[in-house]
């Protein structure tokens, strides 16, 4: 055995390392800049950034701690004191301030931790009641954890003073449930990571010997004294933080998915590098026992597990990351060393966070979001240090086929890695420390990937810009869903105006529906004249603003008639029913956060537009995007039935106000743009959808359509309230209107030359369909939409179909995959009994909940759907039959029924699927089991296929013997195809992994080639036996 | 130096006598190249593995003999076992096989990806991208980069196990300022044999009656009046037919699997007869080339007797062979090695196009120091698994030629062991040009048949 290096990866190991030092690679030094001598607290300001922040407890008293690190790169633990929790409850009319000092005694008297009581003038956001404040108690706390138990005194009616409080006896609704953190960092106007000042002489350094943490600075000061900056100007800017990656490989027994219980961790491959810096600083590999070094990365040989487990922990703490970044860290790798950890007693090994006397423990939590859906997690408590597992934030943000690190970065990155299964890593640890430096590559190559897919993916970036426009602390971001942030947005406005939130009760009645988009029914067809689309531009948004829909606008028909409101002078009524007072009465809350966040992204599109620094444009264009993001979640927020604050009334009026604007822009349109009017056609909406309208104009030249999407737009946007504003977009030139929701053109939105294809809701991206589907159907409709040559498309289809019904088809295009989730199925899936089946085979290698299960569709005694499911490897390992029609029928016919149809008519569409193409078929006879042991072979001939009696002479019948030639030359034909196949494969997995001179191992299902290799490999052999019965023939 | 024992005996295992001997020129083939009982179920890399293994101790050799006493900036070079066991900044020498990263190799995966199925590769001419291309070594215990200004005057391709001596430079990346091969395989001792061969390539029957094809049938019958009874054999290296393009389309059913298929009726039909007309006059060994009806990938087989109708009654009497590509061949003492050109024409393409001007005698010549006949298999050229790597010679031979190349070219190549004759045998229907060897003198003649 030899080791290998990834070419490309080794080149890029080599070029950092040059960058960095002109030949050692030992140079890396880990430590921070030292804090300059003689520091002195009562000369210097600290401004640091806040990266995480926790809720602590100092002296009974709550106070939060924030995780930070300075513009010189020095890491800060500030102490926040003096910030105490509280809530409010509404003050009984009766309840007069003389009361209070008596009503402060009673309630500290009944409950723990009750500070002090206030008086406050404030406003419910529930509904408009004539803009009158009312007196609001305000309950004060010294200990957060005190809030809880109160707040539930006076919503369960056990709160009693003098009578009042009790309300039929079930108590009173309270306002304001936020936790302390976010109280915290919203009263003192800090968002989630953004600068903060310490003025000098205003802190006080924490004497070493009490310090709690490894930070170089560690300091209090009271809530009042610092200075938190907004994230503008100058204080955009972002701190050197320390980002670290790193991997874990284990040992694992064969068949079995390593346990941290019996299977060592073996090596840990890390990459820290800099934010904003393009070279990592360290590059480096522990490993348990020897290994040969890596051009540009240092090794730590252990002779023992646990020696080199503390040896991580001790470079963790040296290295001090602020950012802990890997694949899947969250879930396996973190787990797994603290379980391993204490397996082997190391006691010293879980404190790696920066609190020193804080031990790292993981804790199994479940997440469940509408937007993310339910998933299980760990969470683990690395204090201080942010984690972003770029699974999980790549799951939140894309929707792909696969998440394997493979196949992201495949997708990302463009690049196919080797993958080295479980089972061998054990056998290349067990070698020499030539194999266990191939381990070691890859290892740092998976370290290394995730980093660059941060870099790429600006995750980084993006999920500040989030953090700073919501609000909320980083780590919010993937451990909580869509609703905190706009809750946290929602509160600031609410702070500026003296409004409270009610406490509502959730109620969890998600069966509530209200009538969504409106969908204008498609006239459906194949359309060869430019088609022209106007969108509304953040259309929910805009309609809240126009119509001034929020909480605090919200009017019922008391109100009305209380204030004698006149209806479209005073409040809009929606066509939903439900009124809204007019912004010349009061301007919503929603409204105004809206409009924030709409003119801080007009502003931040402008500065990109004049940025020139690649790095400042990354975080401009990030918190555009976060902004559009916002905005478009607080409609969302209001439609949450399972919410903090839910209020159809205002989801469902949004909707009912896009549902009108479609028609009447549908309307507005073909009344305008018609022969009457001295247009030279009668202009047709052949669609419309949400937000968007599709017009032919009749036109068959682009810049005439182009110019009258326009106007059209002007024109129509008129007629709405500001800020309504209908866009034109662009034109779609052919056109293909299948359906509601499906659809595909080309994209124009120049004349010169198109910007894409652009398709909606057909089998090109569907996960849930093998990859011939979306292939077939990407070149389908590239004949027919970019080529405009339908017959091709026919004859394309008429081909493959063919190929698949006489199995010439790769297998790898007709792997489905489906993750395999916890919830029990109700009825029997597919990939569900796959992987029940597999475990019964091997239960190392069969997948595990939350993996994605791979297989084909074979032919089998059984009819039901999932019995039918099979591995591909096992298929190709045993020669299983496919099942083409399942393929056929199942998979191809409705897309491309769907395409053609429109096209080509009914009788034709079917034709495609059912024509004299589909009648040769080809089945693989299976190699073991069931019928086989009793079919007795029979040598029949190459030409007609009739049964060869015993005594003739080679492999054709005497009536096909004229055509030997040409059947010899085909049998030929195909072995040499499959020949250059068998060649080419694996000689291209050997450039992958970098070496010719050892055996392909790579294990990457998700690589394009994985399985089409190994079926080359069995065709061939298969096809040269084919040829060699070739040998005795005589013609 | 004395050659050392290990390598005196080493062909003796390598080549096996099939055929009886004609009594006429001492002809014998061997069947090195005849694949038997087949398997799939071996990567490539024991082919790499094994070529390794063979061909170290020889460039240790070379490199030991070359290197012994030298120094660089005044410091003794040092033999270094492993590619990754070379110290930065240490004059040393270290032995390993060549791979070449170019940016124009067909890809698979990339077409794969982009859903390109069964792209035809064969037309490319060339791999090389001077700005992107990289030259590494590699051994089993990894690769490094290699630079220097020396690759510029050098011929190397992928697969070629060679030694280098420099010294690491940039971490990763060796620079190179001189390269050795294994030394070379011993020749049989003797040569004796008379007469003269003739060898052609590239005949290109199409179907179509050709003026050309019918005056090399009568140079070789003798009737063109010159004295040709001293011709004892003639060779077809290759590409003895060509599928005409409208040909290719014809299927027997529309949706049927779609392969390029080499054969043609009326092609093969008209080989066979003019094979038919020489064989009386004189006997015929037909190699297959990559656009014969012959299996494509490497060594290739022969072609399948029962394509000659007419011929076939000869096969018995080793009047007319048919032969693997490369092959073997033995004039009494005389040993002959050929091959129909695909090895010669891949490695053209691993090479800057206008450093060569028109000439494949370096890439040929070099082929004999690399000591390996095929080098760019598996990498770039379709070849059979092999666990032992057939390609690499064990034994020298006296003489080399190799078919369809672009113009004759012929050299008396001077090794350190001995002499060979090389030989570029034009594409016949392009030149109009066959070539004669006498296999006493080793002289090669062109042959020019015009009409």
């Amino acid at each position: 055995m030899a080791k290998v290096e990834p070419s490309k990866f080794e080149k890029e190991l080599l070029t950092m390392s040059s960058e960095a030092d002109a030949s050692k690679a030992k140079d890396q030094t880990w430590g921070r800049p030292p804090l300059p001598d003689g520091f002195d607290p009562a000369l210097n300001d600290i401004s640091f950034q806040q990266l995480d922040a926790e809720e602590a407890l100092t002296d009974g008293s709550s106070a939060v701690k924030f995780f930070g690190v300075t513009e010189e790169g020095y890491s800060i633990l500030c102490t926040v004191v003096g910030f105490l929790h509280y809530f409010y409850v509404p003050a009984p009319i009766n309840f007069r301030k003389e009361h209070l000092e008596e009503f402060i005694k009673y309630l500290r008297a009944n409950f723990q931790g009750v500070h002090d009581v206030q008086m406050a003038m404030k406003e419910s956001i529930w509904g408009y009641n004539g803009g009158e404040k009312v007196v609001f108690l305000k309950v004060i706390a010294a200990n957060a954890k005190d809030v809880p138990k109160i707040r539930s005194g006076f919503e369960k009616g056990q709160v009693s003073f003098n009578g009042m409080f009790v309300s039929g006896g079930d108590g009173i609704m309270t306002y304001d449930n936020i936790q302390y953190l976010l109280r915290m960092m919203i009263d003192c106007k800090i968002v989630g990571m953004s600068w903060i000042t310490l003025p000098k002489g205003t802190y006080s350094m924490v004497p070493s010997k009490d310090r709690i943490s490894t930070c170089q600075l560690e300091v209090n000061i009271d809530y009042r004294k610092m200075i938190p900056h907004q994230p503008e100007g100058k204080w955009l800017k972002s701190a050197p933080l320390r980002i670290l990656s790193f991997d874990i490989e284990c040992a694992g027994r064969k068949g079995i998915f390593p346990e941290a219980e019996h299977d060592s961790v073996i090596q840990i491959a890390n990459v820290v590098s800099r934010s904003g810096e393009t070279t990592p600083f360290v590059r480096n590999v522990f490993t348990v026992n020897t290994c040969s070094p890596i051009t540009g990365s240092e090794i730590f040989e252990h002779e023992h597990e646990s020696d080199m487990l503390l040896a991580w922990k001790n470079f963790i703490v040296r290295v001090d990351p602020d950012v802990i970044i890997g694949y899947n860290t969250t879930n396996f790798d973190l787990p797994y060393l603290l379980d391993r950890a204490k397996a082997l007693n190391l006691k010293n090994f879980p404190y790696f966070g920066r609190l020193k006397y804080v031990k790292q423990e993981a804790k199994d939590s479940v997440f469940s979001s509408k937007a993310y859906g339910t998933r299980e997690s760990k969470v683990i408590n690395i204090d201080g240090r942010m984690q972003l597992d770029l699974l999980q934030f790549i799951q939140r943000e894309y929707k792909l086929r696969s998440y394997t690190l493979n196949s992201v970065s495949a997708h990302f990155l463009n690049e196919q890695k080797e993958e080295v299964q479980h089972s061998n890593i054990t056998d290349l640890q067990n070698g020499t420390s030539e194999t266990r430096r191939r381990l070691a590559v890859y290892c740092l190559k998976d370290a290394y990937l995730p980093l660059r897919l941060l870099e790429k993916l600006m995750c980084l970036v993006n999920y500040t810009e989030m953090a700073r426009v919501t609000g909320v602390p980083f780590s919010f971001l993937l451990t909580r869903g869509q609703q905190i942030k706009v809750i946290s947005q929602l509160y600031r406005k609410c702070l500026e105006v003296d409004t409270v939130i009610p406490n509502l009760q959730q109620n969890g009645s998600s069966d509530v529906q209200y009538e969504g988009a409106t969908v204008i029914e498609p006239k459906r067809g194949y359309y060869d004249v430019p088609i022209a689309t106007l969108d509304f531009s953040s259309l929910y948004p805009s309609i809240m603003m126009a119509h001034n829909l929020c909480y605090t606008t919200l009017l019922n028909r008391n109100t009305i008639e209380r204030l004698s409101l006149k209806k479209d002078v005073d409040y809009t009524q929606a066509p939903s029913g439900d009124c809204f007072i007019k912004s010349s009465k009061r301007k919503g809350l929603l409204p105004i956060i809206l409009e924030e966040l709409l003119s801080a992204r007009k502003q931040a599109k402008n500065d990109l537009k004049k940025e020139t620094d690649p790095f400042k444009k990354g975080v401009l264009n990030g918190r555009q995007l976060a902004l559009k993001i916002s905005a478009n979640s607080v409609y969302g927020f209001t439609g949450a039935t399972i919410g903090k604050l839910p209020c159809l009334a205002i989801s469902s009026s949004v909707t009912a106000f896009g549902r009108e604007m479609i028609e009447k822009t549908k309307q507005e349109v073909q009344d305008h743009y018609c022969i009457a009017n001295g247009f030279k056609y009668d202009a047709q909406v052949i669609y419309g959808d949400t937000d968007s309208v599709m017009v032919k104009f009749g036109y068959d030249d682009l810049e005439t359509c182009m110019k009258m999407g326009e106007e059209a737009a002007d024109y129509v946007s008129t007629k709405f309230l500001n800020p309504i504003k209908l866009e034109f977009e662009k034109v779609y030139f052919p056109y293909l209107l299948i359906n509601k929701k499906r659809y595909a053109g080309l994209y124009w939105t120049n004349t010169k030359k198109f910007d894409k294809m652009d398709t909606k809701g057909i089998e090109t991206v569907r996960r849930d369909n093998c990859r011939l589907v979306s292939n077939v159907i990407t070149k389908v409709l590239e004949l027919i939409l970019e080529r405009r040559d339908v017959p091709e498309a026919e004859s394309f289809v008429k081909q493959t179909i063919a190929d698949l019904l006489q199995n010439r088809v790769d297998m790898q295009q007709l792997v489905i995959t489906k993750a395999l989730s916890r919830q029990d199925y109700a009825n029997k899936q597919p990939h569900v009994e796959l992987a029940e089946r597999m475990r019964k085979r091997d239960a190392g290698s069969a997948p595990a909940i939350g993996d994605r299960v791979a297989y084909v569709v074979i032919k089998t005694a059984g009819t039901k759907a999932y019995e039918k499911s099979e591995d591909p490897l096992f298929v190709l390992e045993n020669n299983l039959p496919i099942d083409t029609k399942y393929y056929l029928e199942n998979q191809l016919s409705n897309p491309l029924t769907r395409i053609f149809e429109p096209i080509l008519g009914e009788k034709r569409a079917r034709e495609l699927l059912t024509g004299a193409h589909t009648r040769t078929v080809t089945v693989a006879a299976p190699t073991t089991g069931g019928l086989m042991k009793f079919v007795k072979r029979v040598q029949t001939c190459k030409g007609c296929k009739s049964a060869l009696p015993k005594s003739n002479k080679g492999t054709l019948c005497p009536n096909c013997l004229p055509k030997a030639g040409q059947l010899y030359s085909e049998a030929l034909a195909s072995l040499n195809a499959l020949e250059i196949k068998f060649s080419r494969l694996w000689t291209q997995c050997q450039r992958c992994q970098g070496s010719l001179h050892q055996d392909v191992l790579c294990a990457n299902k998700d690589c394009p080639i994985f399985y089409m290799r190994k079926k080359a490999q069995k065709d061939v052999a298969q096809q040269a036996l084919e040829l060699e019965k070739w040998n005795d023939t005589e013609w | 130096m004395a050659i050392p024992n290990e390598f005196q005996q080493e062909s003796e295992h390598a080549v096996v006598t099939r055929c009886e001997i004609d009594s006429k020129s001492g002809f014998k083939s061997h069947d090195l190249y005849v694949l038997n009982e087949r398997s799939y179920s071996n990567q490539f890399a024991p082919m790499y593995f094994n070529r390794l293994q063979v061909l170290r101790p020889r460039v240790s050799h070379s490199a030991t003999k070359k290197w012994a006493n030298e120094s660089i900036n005044g410091t003794k070079v040092v033999k270094r076992d492993k590619v990754l066991d070379v110290k930065p900044s240490e004059p040393s020498w270290v032995i390993g096989t060549v791979y070449m990263e170019m940016k124009y190799k067909p890809n698979i995966l990339e077409e794969v990806s982009k859903n390109n199925v069964n792209v035809d590769v064969s037309g490319i001419e060339s791999y090389v991208d001077q700005d992107l291309d990289e030259i590494y070594l590699e051994d089993e215990s990894g690769r490094i980069l290699l630079d220097g200004d020396i690759f510029k005057s050098t011929v190397l391709c992928t697969g070629v196990v060679v030694g280098v001596l420099g010294m690491e430079t940039k971490p990763g990346c060796f620079t190179v300022v001189d390269i050795v091969y294994p030394l070379m395989s011993a020749q049989k001792p003797t040569r004796a044999s008379q007469g003269k061969v003739a060898i052609c390539s590239g005949l290109q029957f199409t179907g179509i009656w050709d003026a050309k094809h019918a005056l090399l049938q009568d140079y070789l019958t003798g009737e063109l009046g010159h004295d040709s009874s001293q011709l004892t054999r003639l060779i077809i290296a290759g590409n003895s037919v060509r599928v005409q393009e409208q040909d290719q389309v014809q299927q027997r059913n529309k949706y049927g699997a779609k392969n390029k298929s080499n054969f043609s009726q009326q092609s093969i039909s008209q080989l066979d007869s003019f094979i038919h007309a020489l064989l009386p006059s004189i006997p015929v060994d037909l190699m297959p080339g990559e656009s014969d009806p012959a299996e494509i990938s490497l060594p290739q087989q022969p072609l399948h007797r029962a394509l000659f109708h007419k011929s076939q009654s000869y096969l018995k009497s080793n009047n007319f062979n048919t032969l693997t590509n490369p092959q073997w061949f033995q004039f009494n003492e005389l040993r002959v090695l050929g091959t129909s050109g695909e090895n010669v024409n891949d490695v053209y393409k691993y090479v800057v196009p206008d450093s060569l001007q028109v000439s494949r005698l370096p890439i040929v010549e070099a082929s004999l120091h690399w000591q390996n006949i095929v080098p760019t298999a598996p990498d770039t050229l379709a070849c059979y698994p092999f666990e032992r790597d057939p390609f690499t010679m064990t034994e020298t031979p006296h003489v080399y030629f190799i078919g369809n190349q672009p113009r004759f070219e012929t050299k008396l190549l001077s090794l350190e062991r001995g002499q060979v004759r090389i030989i570029c045998v034009p594409d016949f229907n392009k030149s109009g040009q066959l070539v004669v060897l006498d296999t006493d003198t080793l002289d090669a003649n062109v042959v020019t048949i015009s009409s």
